[in-house]
């Protein structure tokens, strides 16, 4: 895939770089051409550093190019292998014909360039957008077919220096379900989630995602791609970019996204869902009060269109009337098929929302069961619910 | 009059080529927090670049169409876009976790490797140089008195068309969108799936291309090059970060004030009470202008940034 939009790229330079040479206004490619080979004679002085510049001229690109797409096109399907291999033979060709001093030579390596660029960068380009078409649609469809557990934390620990904040949690989410992380304040909450996006890398232990690791001892993936893997984190405190308009801080939410129509229906969604966003769009998100920057952060977090969403501590700090109205939205989102995990200190209203929950304290899991269980259990009363 | 009126042209264009400079300091300031000391080096670059590829073309000094000119203007350009990504991706990416007094002493290092690596006698040697001639820049026009040359307006013309360019970027597209939530919030910007390491690699392209017009539209303007490690572009460089200062460090209006604001003072000082004074002068107006407005014309708030 990768290697076929590189060949793609690479023809389409060939493309503009043979007709430069071709039929260049006042010689200009032939000129380059020149530079090229003047280069390549610093190069080859002997001089090692002459050798990294020339790799950093313009043209050093055009190799370099070939071999990343020669490289790629061996991991990847065979017609993507073809056609790199097909554009790195070709992008050598136009190497020669750079160092060839000869005008006419030039010239005529130009129109011949020209010509296998546009034969390569044509189809290619055809080839690149049916298989990601094919690809998108696959995607939507496995997302339709997966069930069962979506995420799995096994023995977890996260060091910050020397503060030990998880000591081997382990916890799982099942695909449709809300799971609630409850604990104290310190007792490695946020830390938990922080681990899920990859803002912390673990010190043992390791996080799956379908099955797939995202996070281990040696590295977690970085949050952008655990963000692209379906992973929407809302983070603790709502950080929102107080400095940018309400509607831009939604717009980053999708900052992954390139289906622009399905965006927009989402932002339609998510305005319907918070209609206070919607008056507010073109306000600057710091001037928005403690329960509307709450909204936006959990609109910005689904448009992101997650299949995890992992929310932090929501209710801080708002008013109960608010609290009831975003703890409503939290179910509505999840009934329309969105996983979360939902970090609180609010555990009342959180094993009402919620399936299944966790008890954290001083980073060990000491509790876990179905919410309406441990909503009854004793413990859970006298420590987070004030009865006893 | 006509004696000020030339003053101000000069001061204005003087001050188009500051704002380009100062637009990288801040650029990066507001992504980063830091001031990237090797900036000043990407400017001489720019023009010597443009001076290296003249020399290989075989371009003599008097006659050049226009198509070698842009053709010389864009790959040096090009190529200060790629030291400025080397730059941060071999300098500054590796300490993006460190104390900040780091890569500030890392940015002071890579300044002095760039004066010094390029004045290796198969880079540009260590003597100035005469820099051709891109455009005529005696060619113009008397308006009442005042000269106005075509080399001039064609600064002015591309200092902002390039600035409006940016700010369509940084206001309008989706990379602008990034790059002001990073400023704000690195963490959180990760969090929306914004891939920040590249974002910030991309600012210091951005700076460094910008960087590398106003150097080499300054060495035309000269009409000759101080070599690499001269002070001349050392104190160039610096008086660009004061027009950053001056305006509001991580803004992006503010740099361009700060821009016309100095160059236009340092051309009146310069012309009505003595040249010798002109720097201290600028320097007395950036002291006036932190004393009345600690955080510059712009800078309003700490957090408004890029
Ligand atoms: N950046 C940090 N550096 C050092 N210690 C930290 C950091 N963040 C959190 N901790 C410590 O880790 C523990 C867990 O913190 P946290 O996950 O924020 O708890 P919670 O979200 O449950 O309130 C606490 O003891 C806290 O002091
Ligand atoms: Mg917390």
């Amino acid at each position: 895939m990768k290697a076929a939009r590189i060949s793609a790229g690479v023809g389409a330079l060939l493309c503009v770089l043979g007709f430069l040479l071709w039929w260049g206004p006042d010689h200009v490619g032939y000129k380059i051409a020149l530079l090229g080979l003047q280069t390549a004679w610093h190069a080859s002085a002997g001089l090692a550093w002459a050798g990294v510049g020339a790799l950093l001229m313009v043209f050093g690109a055009l190799p370099c190019l070939a071999g990343v797409a020669i490289i790629r096109g061996l991991h990847d399907g065979r017609l993507g292998r073809a056609a790199s291999w097909g554009a790195g033979l070709i992008a050598w060709f136009g190497l020669f014909a750079l160092f060839e001093p000869r005008e006419e030579l030039g010239y005529g390596i130009g129109l011949l360039l020209t010509l296998l660029g546009a034969a390569l960068a044509g189809p290619t380009s055809i080839y690149v957008w049916v298989r990601s078409r094919a690809a998108r649609d696959r995607a939507v469809a496995s997302a339709k077919a997966a069930s069962g557990t979506l995420l799995v934390v096994e023995s977890l620990d996260v060091h910050y220096g020397a503060v030990h904040a998880l000591k081997g949690i382990s916890l799982e989410v099942q695909q449709g379900e809300i799971v609630t992380l409850l604990g104290g304040n310190g007792a490695g909450k946020t830390t938990t989630l922080r681990a899920l996006s990859g803002l912390v890398t673990p010190s043992g232990g390791r996080v799956l995602l379908e099955g797939r690791e995202i996070a281990t001892r040696t590295g977690a993936l970085p949050p952008d791609q655990i963000v692209r893997l379906g992973v929407s984190h809302a983070p603790e405190g709502r950080g929102i970019f107080a400095n940018l308009t309400v509607r831009e801080n939604l717009d980053l939410g999708a900052y992954q996204r390139r289906d622009r129509a399905a965006i927009a229906r989402d932002l339609e969604h998510a305005l319907t869902l918070f209609p206070r966003l919607r008056e507010r769009l073109r306000q600057r998100a710091g001037t928005l009060s403690g329960g509307e920057q709450q909204m936006l952060a959990i609109a910005r977090a689904m448009l992101a269109r997650p299949r995890l969403l992992l929310l932090d501590e929501p209710s801080l700090c708002l008013a109960p009337t608010i609290t009831q109205v975003i703890f409503q939205i939290i179910r509505d989102i999840n009934k329309e098929g969105t996983t979360i995990l939902l970090v609180e200190q609010n555990a009342h209203q959180a094993l009402k929302v919620a399936h299944k929950g966790y008890v954290l304290e001083t980073g060990e899991i000491v509790m876990h069961d179905d919410a309406k269980v441990l909503a009854a259990s004793d413990e859970v009363r006298k420590a987070y619910l004030g009865v006893g | 009059m006509s004696f000020f009126f030339g003053l101000l042209l000069v001061g204005f264009v003087q001050g188009c080529l500051y704002a380009l400079i100062a637009l990288g300091y801040t650029l990066v300031f507001g992504i980063l927090q830091f001031i990237n000391f090797a900036h000043s080096d990407v400017v001489m670059l720019g023009a010597w670049f443009a001076w290296k590829y003249a020399q290989w073309m075989g371009v003599s000094f008097s006659v050049i169409s226009i198509g070698t000119s842009l053709g010389i203007l864009g790959l040096s350009v090009l190529s200060c876009a790629a030291v400025g990504f080397t730059i941060e991706r071999l300098a500054y990416r590796p300490l993006r976790h460190a104390p900040r007094i780091n890569i500030l002493i890392t940015a002071i290092g890579v300044s002095l490797f760039l004066e010094n690596f390029t004045q290796l006698p198969y880079v540009f040697g260590s003597r100035d140089k005469a820099m051709p001639q891109l455009l005529d820049v005696y060619a113009g026009f008397d308006v009442g008195g005042v000269r106005v040359q075509y080399f001039q307006i064609i600064t002015v013309v591309f200092a902002f068309a390039l600035m409006a360019l940016l700010s369509l970027l940084v206001y309008r597209t989706r990379l602008g969108r990034a790059m002001r939530a990073i400023s704000f919030d690195t963490r959180t910007a990760s969090l929306m799936g914004i891939p920040t390491g590249r974002v910030i690699a991309y600012t210091f392209v951005l700076g460094s291309a910008l960087a590398a017009a106003a150097g080499i539209l300054t060495g035309v303007a000269f009409g000759s090059l101080s070599q690499p490690s001269s002070t001349s572009w050392i104190r160039f460089g610096l008086k660009a970060f004061i027009c950053a200062v001056v305006g509001g460090i991580g803004s992006i209006e503010g740099a361009v004030a700060g821009g016309l604001l100095i160059g236009i003072t340092e051309q009146l000082a310069g012309g009505y009470i003595s040249s010798s004074y002109a720097d201290a002068i600028v320097f007395g107006v950036l002291i006036l202008v932190l004393m009345v407005r600690p955080s510059g014309i712009f800078g309003v708030t700490m957090r408004e940034k890029v």
